[in-house]
Order: C-alpha cells, then structure tokens, then sequence
C-alpha cells in the first residue's frame, strides 16, 4: 500500500514538475515549448515591437 | 558557427520554390504551400559538402515591407546581431515569370555576394511557352544561372555543384548596368561627407557603396540605422541634406532605382526569354469560374462545407477502432497491476481512470485531425488558397482588413500558433495587430474533439437535403468563430487598432496538382503533432486532474459505504446483489468525487456556470482546460468515470464517452446533458482562448503580455456571454426536448 502512494506521489510530483517548466518556457524561452537549441523561433530578430 | 561550415543564403520572390528547393538540397521536411507567405522565418538544414542553407522567407524586393521580409533582408546582409553574412546567395527566380524576378537578382548581386541564379519552376515556364537561353542570361548577368525543377530532386545536380563551387570561391559578381548619373553624384557625395577610412578590401568596398545606395534610396528603412550605427548619429542629417538636392532636382530615387533596373532588364536581359503565343491556360480558364464573385464564393462554401461533413462522417469507423484499443490498454493495465499486488488502489485509478481515460478520451480524434490536414494540404498544394484569399477579401475589406490577413486566419483552422507567425507576412502593423487578436477565434483542430462528441450525441443523425445534419450543425459552429469575428475586427479596428486597412495585392499561382510527398508530409506532420500533445500536455493534465478529482479519501466514506454492502449481502443473492452492489459502488464514487478538491472547486464555481446550463463537473472542465482546450474531454473522461455513474464495460457499440455523458445527472434526477447545453459548450469553446501555447505565441509576436491578456479577456466574457445567449434560447424554443 504504501509503495502504491509511493508511486503515485512520484507521478503526480513529476506530472506538476514537468507541466510548470514546459509552461515557464513557453512563457519566457522559445516560445513554442520544444526545447530545440536551434529552434528558429529563438531569434531575438523575431521579437519586434508593435508600433501601434 | 561550425569552423570550416560554408553558409548559403536562398532568397527569391513568394511562392518561387525556396522551401521545396531547400527541402530537396538538405532532405529536411519544412513546410511548404502553392500561396505566398508559408514560410515567415528563417529555417536552416544542412547539405552535402559541408555547406549549411538558410532558408529565408520570401521578398520582391531587398526593401522589407513586412517583418518576414525584413529577417529575410536583415539576415541576407549580415544585420542581425551575432550571426555573420551568408557565404554565398542563391535566387530562386519563378522561370515562368523571370523578368520581375530579375528584380531582386540584381539587387542582390549588388551586395557583392557570390551569386547564383536557380531558373526554378521550369515545367511550368515550359507550359505557358516560356524558354529561356540559360547560358545566355548567366553571360549577361555574369552569375552562375541553373535551370531546375525543384519537385525533382533529380535536376538539382548542376545546382548542388554551382553551390558548392560559390561557397568555395567566394567569387562575387559584378553589376553589369549603370546608375543613372544624377543618383551616381549623389552616392559619391553621401560618400565622401561621410568620409572614414576607405576601404581596405574590394569587399569591404562593395559593402559600403551597397549600404550608401541603399540607406539613399530607403528613405525610413532598416538601411538608414545602419548607416546610423557606422557612422555615427550625423549621417541621417547628411542622408537628408543629399535627399533634399535630389527632391529639388525632381528626381525620387525609389523610382529611378526601378526605371533603371527594369530598363536594364528588358534591354539586356529580356532579349534571353521567349514566349510563344498560347491561348488562356487551366488556370486562366479554372479562375474564371473559382475566382468568380458569385459561383467563387458559392463553390468557396460548398468545399468548405464538403470538408467539414467529411471530417465528421468519414472518421467514424476509426474512432471506434482507437477507443476499443484504448479499452484494450485499460484492461491491460489493471491486470498487470494486479498480478503486480498493486491493484484496486489509487494506482490503478491513477492509470486507468486518469491516464488512459484522460490520454485516450483526446487521442481517440486523431482521425478528424488527419483528414482535416489532408483537405488543407491538398487546398493549399494545388494554389486554391490564393484563390480563396482574393474571394476573402472582399468580406475582409468589410471587417476592416485585407485579403492579406485571409492565410494567416485560414492557417489557424489547422492551429493559431502558426497562423498568427503568419501574421508577419502582413505588412500594415494595425492590420497585423487586429489579425493576431480575433486569430484565435478561428476554429483550430483541437476544438474538433469538443463539436464531435457533442454533434454526435446530441443532434439527431437526421439527412435534411441528403446531407447529414450532424455535418451542417458541424460546420455552422466550425465557421461561428468566423462569423463572430467580423465584428470583433470591426470594433479592434475602431478603437485598440485605428486606422484604415492596406492595400491587398497577392500574386494567384499557376494551379498545379499537390505533391504526394508535401501531402503526406502535412498530414504525417499534423498527426504527429497531435500524438505529442496527447502525450504530453494532456497526459501532464489528467494527472493533475486526477490527483485534484480523487484526494482526500476520508476513511469514513469507505466505512459507511463497506457497512451498507455487508448489509447487502446478508439481505439480497444473485442478481440482486449484484445491482446493489453496483449501486453501492457508484453512490461512494460520487460521494468522493464531491468530497474532493475538484468537487469543492467545482461547487464553489457552480452559481456561475448554472445559467449556461452547465453542472459543477463542466465548469470545472471548462477551468482546467485552459492549458490546452481538449484537457475538457480528458476532465469529463475522468470526472463522469470516477464519479462512475455509468458502467462503461458494458459498451458495446458505442463510444464509452457518450453513455458517460448521457447518464449523468442533477440530483433530482434530470439529466445533466442535452442539445441546448451541448450547443453552450460548443458556443463557448469556440469562442473562448483556452490555449496556453496560443498566448505564448502571442506575447513573443507582439513582445508585450499586453496583448495576450487583453485577448484572454476578450474572448472568454464573449465566450460567456455567448454560452448563455446560446443556451437560455435554445431552452427558450424547446430545444431541450429534441435530441440524438
């Protein structure tokens, strides 16, 4: 029983760890989430600022 | 950069080919579309003899009207910040309409860059009685000029070698034609006030008369910081001090730079080109009927209608297949964890009623998303989108934009994320700015699980005309989002995003028929996509959602719930028992699941959600699916099935989300489901931005959290509102009583 909680728990915990990073790089890095260094949408000549 | 890697740079007119040429030299497996603007970013891929290409998005000209011409530009000339100039470049001219590609062959050996010119597109110059005198022209433009067919990759042989042989040399062009002399004086006398140290290189030489010309002649381009930053801030009052002499001499150095290429062209180039009289081609004669501005659009709704009835009925017999295998995996699984002493427990309701419910209840779609990639592809591979845009552009003009903002939109009907990077390719910020706003109100695929199962359990399968009403319901809430944001342009237009809409002008492709491996490659790409997501976001999702559904478990449920089935069995046998039992077993899941996190969040949201119809267990799907919209048939999936008020095992020939859904009830016992709650859930996914990736893609496009909050908001009170108008009329005309 308890290395039935156990297992659960370190899913549960990997489940929360790995949704909160993909989110925060979704947010803050590449933008699209998959992580590849080379991923294009990594330029910084992408960002540009709305003059609106 | 790798030591000893030569970069080559292909740049060309939209729609020439780049993307299926750089496919073909490099065996990557890049997106490519018969309309301009697929590609809005620079993608990059190896090929052999250790040269990396670049493949950049399409430009007419090396003066960027739009962001994705201006990466294009920007990283041709070696602007952008930590990445060094390509090595060699080659223009992908369209050999069926070379002389406007001469265009930017010209401006672009005037970088000094080693050249080369591939004459693409051949098969179809050669339709339309096009020949061209390769040898000739490359004499005349003093560039190597390949003629090639980039959809055969077996013509690509003699360009690989000029490639190689460029990158290698380093032997750059000369300018065959002369400026006219007024702009001439005016290039030599922005030089010399500007002074610095001359040259010490041809190169460096070449670099700084291209950059002089160009800061001239692009008044308000990125040219002009350029100059700015090499040679200090006075250079933009010497520029304007040498633009004024010009003004005054009448003379505008935009259009003389064009009168002076084209003069060129024509003279010394054109004579290379012949074309044979031929009569109105395919196409001619296909638009007069697809681009006609009543059976254009009549046949525009009729595809669309077509598509959408197809995706519905004809995925049927899969899904079916999918959900059995799914069954399959659940009942797997609990027995390996029996056999491992780790069943009946939170473990086995971990893996089958969260994981396989959750993964499967969003992966059973797979169908739908397949066959709506494969009409896309098609569409897009035989150049009915550009077709389609033109038809657009009128109903676009009437939302307050352009047919340039009709890809972008018709892109986020596969998904937003690209759609709205397609955006750059629209050169008014204000329109490009509205366009990203209502994109997301286009139907994407992840709302198809959401409509299917609702148009499949409760509309009736009724034909009316001999077409399938579940279909045309379908498609009327797959083109809502359209409709709906028309007037959401109209209203952005006149009040965040001022301003009148640009100019439209797109080039139609010739027609052609799709290429089988582009097809599939759509198809296979979009599937893929779809797998990783189920296997990824909404696998991270209904972990949580069931660890959120099933905790706490006070021990008091179980025990009042063990005395009741002793109590059973001492009184009742046989079947009797057994449905007690049942009966037992569903009562304590349900008491659990309104004991849990889930069920005090869902009861505490419920006054919110009731006026659109909805129970506690749908407004809590509703919350829970803002990471990614089909996390609310993973909810539902997991929620109905832990609250076990149906059970599934008895299915038989139907999917087990649907007795699910048409089992649940209120307490007093009305059933929670029916046609005008179906339609509010539909109304507000379709309206609502439950899409975590689409908001990233939003900030990172206009640099500002601004924008994807202000479209959060927007979008979930229309939602709402939306949801509720939908449901309180739909109860209001008897809808309730009709049904699948």
């Amino acid at each position: 029983m308890i290395l039935e909680y156990v297992i659960v728990f370190i899913i549960i915990a990997g489940a929360a760890a790995w949704g909160a990073y993909r989110i925060c790089r979704m947010f803050s890095g590449d933008g699209c989430g998959c992580g590849k260094s080379a991923c294009p949408r990594n330029d910084p000549q992408d960002k540009k600022d709305f003059p609106v | 950069m790798v030591t000893g890697l030569r970069r080559v740079a292909l740049i060309g007119n939209p729609n020439t080919g780049k993307t299926t040429l750089f496919n073909a030299l490099t065996g990557l497996t890049q997106r490519t579309g018969n309309y301009p603007g697929v590609t809005v970013e620079k993608k990059t891929g190896r090929m052999a003899g250790g040269i990396e290409l670049i493949d950049l998005p399409g430009a007419y000209s090396l003066v960027p009207q739009s962001p994705d011409e201006l990466v294009a530009v920007q990283s041709l000339l070696g602007r952008i910040p930590g990445e060094a100039r390509p090595d060699a470049v080659v223009v992908i001219a369209d050999a069926s309409n070379i002389i406007r590609s001469l265009y930017l062959v010209t401006q672009v050996i005037e970088t000094g860059l080693p050249v080369v010119v591939a004459l693409n597109m051949m098969d179809v110059a050669k339709s339309h009685g096009v020949t061209i005198d390769a040898p000739a022209l490359e004499k005349t433009l003093g560039v190597p000029v390949v003629p090639t067919m980039a959809v055969k990759p077996s013509t690509l042989s003699a360009l690989k070698a000029a490639i190689e042989k460029a990158a290698e040399e380093q032997a750059a062009a000369r300018p065959a034609w002369i400026w006219p002399e007024a702009l001439q004086e005016s290039f030599n006398e922005l030089s010399e006030r500007l002074g610095g140290d001359p040259p010490k290189t041809d190169e460096a030489d070449v670099a700084r008369s291209f950059l002089l010309r160009r800061a001239l002649i692009d008044e308000g381009s990125d040219s002009e910081d350029a100059l700015a930053a090499q040679y200090g801030p006075q250079a933009r009052a010497v520029l304007a001090e040498v633009r004024a002499k010009l003004k005054d001499r009448g003379i505008n150095p935009a259009q003389a730079e064009i009168k002076m290429r084209y003069g060129w062209i024509n003279e010394a180039a054109a004579p290379h080109v012949t074309r044979l009289p031929i009569g109105p081609t395919f196409t001619d004669r296909a638009d007069a009927v697809l681009t006609h501005r009543f059976f254009g659009m009549i046949i525009f709704v009729c595809l669309m209608l077509g598509v959408f009835i197809a995706i519905f009925e004809w995925a049927v017999p899969i899904m079916d297949g999918i959900d059995a295998l799914f069954g399959l995996m659940g009942e797997g699984a609990s027995w390996l964890l029996a056999a491992a002493g780790l069943g009946g427990g939170p473990l086995e309701s971990l893996v089958t009623d969260g994981i396989i419910a959750g993964v499967g209840g969003v992966a059973i779609f797979l169908p739908q998303i397949l066959i709506l990639f494969l009409f896309l592809a098609i569409l897009e591979g035989c150049g009915y989108m550009a077709r389609a845009a033109f038809l657009m552009d009128r109903l676009l003009r009437f939302a307050g934009l352009s047919g340039q903002s009709f890809v972008p939109l018709m892109s986020c009907f596969a998904c937003a994320v690209p759609g709205i990077m397609a955006a750059r390719s629209i050169s008014s910020p204000r329109d490009r700015l509205v366009t990203v706003l209502i994109a997301p109100l286009m139907s994407c695929s992840a709302r198809i699980p959401i409509y299917v199962i609702m148009v499949a359990i409760f509309v009736p399968a009724d034909r009316v005309w001999g077409l399938s009403l579940q279909g045309m319901v379908f498609t009327a809430i797959y083109l809502s989002g359209v409709l709906v944001a028309i007037p959401v342009a109209l209203l952005l237009g006149r009040t965040v995003a001022k301003g009148p809409p640009a100019p439209f002008i797109m080039e139609l492709p010739t027609y052609k028929w799709p290429a089988p491996r582009t097809v599939f490659l759509r198809v296979y790409g979009a599937g893929k996509a779809f797998i990783i997501r189920a296997g990824t976001i909404i696998l991270i999702a209904s972990i949580i959602i069931w660890t959120l559904s099933y905790f706490p478990r006070p021990d008091s449920v179980a025990e009042k719930y063990d005395l009741q089935r002793a109590e059973a069995k001492a009184s009742l046998a046989d079947q009797a028992l057994k449905e007690r039992v049942k009966e037992i077993d569903r009562l304590e899941s349900g008491e659990y699941l309104r004991g849990s996190i889930m069920g005090h969040m869902g009861r505490a949201i419920e006054p919110a959600v009731r006026p659109l119809g909805w129970d506690w267990r749908i407004g809590m799907a509703a919350i829970a699916s803002f990471p990614a919209r089909e996390i609310v048939i993973a909810t539902l999936g997991i929620v109905y099935d832990l609250g076990d008020e149906v059970d599934v095992d008895e299915e038989t020939d139907q999917l087990a989300m649907k007795k699910k859904f048409t089992a649940a009830q209120w307490p007093d016992g009305r059933p929670v489901f029916n046609l005008p709650v179906a339609l509010s859930i539909m109304v507000f996914f379709a309206l609502s931005l439950q899409c975590m990736a689409t908001m990233a893609t939003l900030k990172q496009e206009t640099n500002s959290l601004k924008w994807p909050l202000f479209a959060f908001t927007y979008m979930t009170a229309l939602a709402y509102l939306g949801a509720l108008a939908t449901y309180q009329a739909a109860m209001a005309i008897g809808l309730d009583k009709a049904g699948a």
